[in-house]
């Protein structure tokens, strides 16, 4: 019972990621609507197309023409929830990417060879370690700053340069473990380089916690990458970002005129990040229980 | 215990160390005159100079560091580029706030989340556990100023039971309510779960099975055998979860405008007050480092069994 419930919750998460990443995907076919203005696409003009005031589109409650409402500037919620959603998607795929980028070979070199390396990258995990996870990203991109013009590659950078420790703990912590296997010893035995062994023999073992610990990673992305830009860190305007339609919202719903545009950005990144999470989850459960005690207490 | 202490502490000073470097280099080492980056504008030229000659902009990096290194060491973080303010003493001012909040938040998390934890373990596979468990997923999802949000907007704005902004000295006991909850939830949720997966390891081992044996009360089995043996990973994870207390206390200062550290650092970031910012991500860090120090060592104490 308990393990089909587990699957069924990875089951779960995998719809659930699949579904954001195919509304992202898809956003142009999916809506009329342009994400920067209210105005249907040319292809949707049919000669018959009026010139519609902006004003007049302000802050409309969900409707059948609007499926969740519009926003300020009369932009359709639906429409930019889609494409605010490929923006998140962006930042957890770069984000891990630059994360494995360091964090694999750092994590590597630590396990592997072990002595001062493993001292110098323990020291540097730790350090990063001390410092609370946003915290640290919100400080990352204000320095970053004055060397990054654009908003959402500083955002890239921010998240990816903090989330690699997480990678390299785990990769460090798989690799300890599996150097102690005899087919390790005997490689070396052979006399293989180093790097031969690391990347024939070990990386193809450490697919399967690496993976889990990215799933995870992107999910905490989603949610730095709207906490930065409800600050007004991250993507700037006219771009949606769910982060920032949330700033933009809550002023309509403490005047009272909708609430709509803050709670349905709010809804899909939660949607989102719930999916990756038990998606991460249930693989670590389903494909190696032991990583459990190893992640446990690290978020 | 007391060579432990001393072994545990002297570790820590090659991460502090480490910690002042980062965050000296984030602030510091960032291109461009940080003097005139931070006189804004419009500076005049003895400003910057002044400036700079007191921060040792013109010296290597290496030198700069120490210098901010020594000055770090007794308290001196500068002042504030907006108001002048001493960036330690405004920090030391709002503590207090921040720290209420954290402990309120803190006794929420536990009073919510142990019970339900030790209910859904005991109730397993019930529908009960599923929803509970369900619950603290989304309470693990859910962005915590978009919590945040949702409560000031339901329970302040719609229902109007709590104020939607403002601190104790004003508002009275109420206005601590919401940003409690909504800082709580995360580690309620984290705890719950933990409490749970804890309790199940727990109530298979044989002792627990001993004391059914002999007729004794479940409620003794379940809070004296079990609980008692349960708590240990759960109190580390209780440490644990002040990191996402941290942090979550910004968003929700901000949005609740409680006059604590977080409002204070949130503030510092919209305006590019650099010395405050960089003032506040330190202390943080610190105070991060210091608790984990604490929960360490309060785990040693609790079970002794442990070699950390």
């Amino acid at each position: 019972m308990a393990v089909f419930l587990k699957q069924k919750m990875a089951l779960t998460g995998l719809i659930l990621t699949s579904l954001l990443v195919g509304l992202a995907a898809a956003a142009p076919w999916l809506t009329p609507y342009r994400f920067d203005g209210n105005l249907p696409l040319p292809a949707e003009m049919d000669g018959t197309y009026e010139d519609i005031n902006a004003l007049e589109r302000s802050l409309l409650p969900p409707s059948a023409d609007n499926w969740l409402g519009t926003d300020k500037f009369g932009r359709d919620v639906f429409t930019r929830v889609l494409y605010g959603g490929r923006i998140s998607l962006f930042v957890g795929f770069i984000s891990q990417g630059i994360a494995l980028l360091i964090g694999v070979p750092l994590g590597c070199l630590a396990g592997y060879f072990r002595g001062k390396t493993d001292a110098v990258v323990m020291w540097l995990i730790n350090v990063f370690w001390s410092f609370p996870y946003l915290l640290l990203v919100l400080a990352m991109d204000i320095a970053l700053s004055h060397m990054i013009r654009s908003p959402i590659v500083r955002v890239f950078l921010a998240v990816g340069l903090v989330s690699w420790v997480l990678v390299a703990r785990i990769v460090r912590g798989q690799v300890l473990s599996i150097k102690e296997n005899a087919y390790i010893e005997a490689a070396r035995a052979f006399g293989f380089s180093s790097a031969r062994v690391m990347i024939r023999h070990l990386a193809p073992n450490l697919i399967t916690p690496v993976f889990v610990v990215v799933t995870l990673g992107f999910a905490e992305a989603v949610i730095a990458e709207a906490a930065l830009s409800y600050l007004g860190l991250g993507v700037q305007p006219p771009i949606p970002s769910w982060g920032r339609m949330i700033n933009d919202g809550y002023g309509y719903i403490l005047a009272g005129t909708g609430w709509w545009v803050a709670v349905f950005p709010g809804i899909a990144i939660m949607v989102a990040v719930l999916g990756l999470n038990l998606l991460g989850d249930g693989l670590r459960d389903y494909l190696d229980p032991h990583l459990k005690d190893e992640l446990e207490g690290t978020r | 215990m007391g060579t432990y202490i001393l072994h545990r502490s002297l570790h820590m000073i090659p991460v502090l160390i480490g910690v002042t470097l980062l965050t000296f280099l984030l602030f510091h080492a960032i291109p461009g005159d940080p003097a005139r980056m931070m006189l804004g504008m419009r500076p005049n030229v003895t400003t910057i100079e002044m400036l700079r000659e007191q921060w040792g902009y013109d010296k290597p990096l290496v030198v700069q560091y120490w210098m901010f290194l020594k000055r770090a060491a007794v308290g001196d973080l500068g002042r504030s580029t907006n108001d002048n303010r001493v960036v330690l003493e405004t920090i030391l001012e709002r503590a207090p706030a921040t720290a209420l909040l954290a402990v309120t938040s803190m006794l929420f998390a536990v009073a919510i989340g142990l019970p339900a934890g030790i209910l859904a373990a005991v109730r397993r596979n019930t529908w009960l556990d599923f929803s509970s468990m369900l619950a603290t997923l989304a309470g693990i999802s859910i962005p915590i100023f978009f919590l945040a949000i949702l409560l000031a907007w339901i329970f302040a704005y719609e229902l109007r039971w709590f104020p939607v902004t403002g601190y104790i000295d004003q508002r009275g006991w109420m206005a601590l309510v919401l940003p409690s909850v909504a800082l709580g939830t995360r580690p309620m949720a984290i705890l719950a779960r933990l409490t749970r997966s804890s309790m199940l390891e727990v109530m298979r081992q044989d002792y627990v099975l001993t004391a059914r044996a002999k007729g004794q009360n479940e409620a003794v089995v379940l809070l004296k055998h079990a609980f008692r043996n349960a708590f240990n990973p759960v109190f580390t994870a209780l440490s644990g979860s002040l990191a996402a207390l941290l942090v979550g206390s910004f968003f929700v200062e901000f949005i609740f405008v409680w006059p604590g550290i977080g409002l204070l650092a949130i503030q510092a970031i919209q305006t590019r007050d650099l010395p405050m910012i960089q003032g506040t991500v330190l202390f943080a860090a610190f105070i991060f480092v210091i608790v984990n120090l604490l929960a360490d060592i309060g785990y040693r104490i609790l079970d002794p069994r442990v070699k950390l």
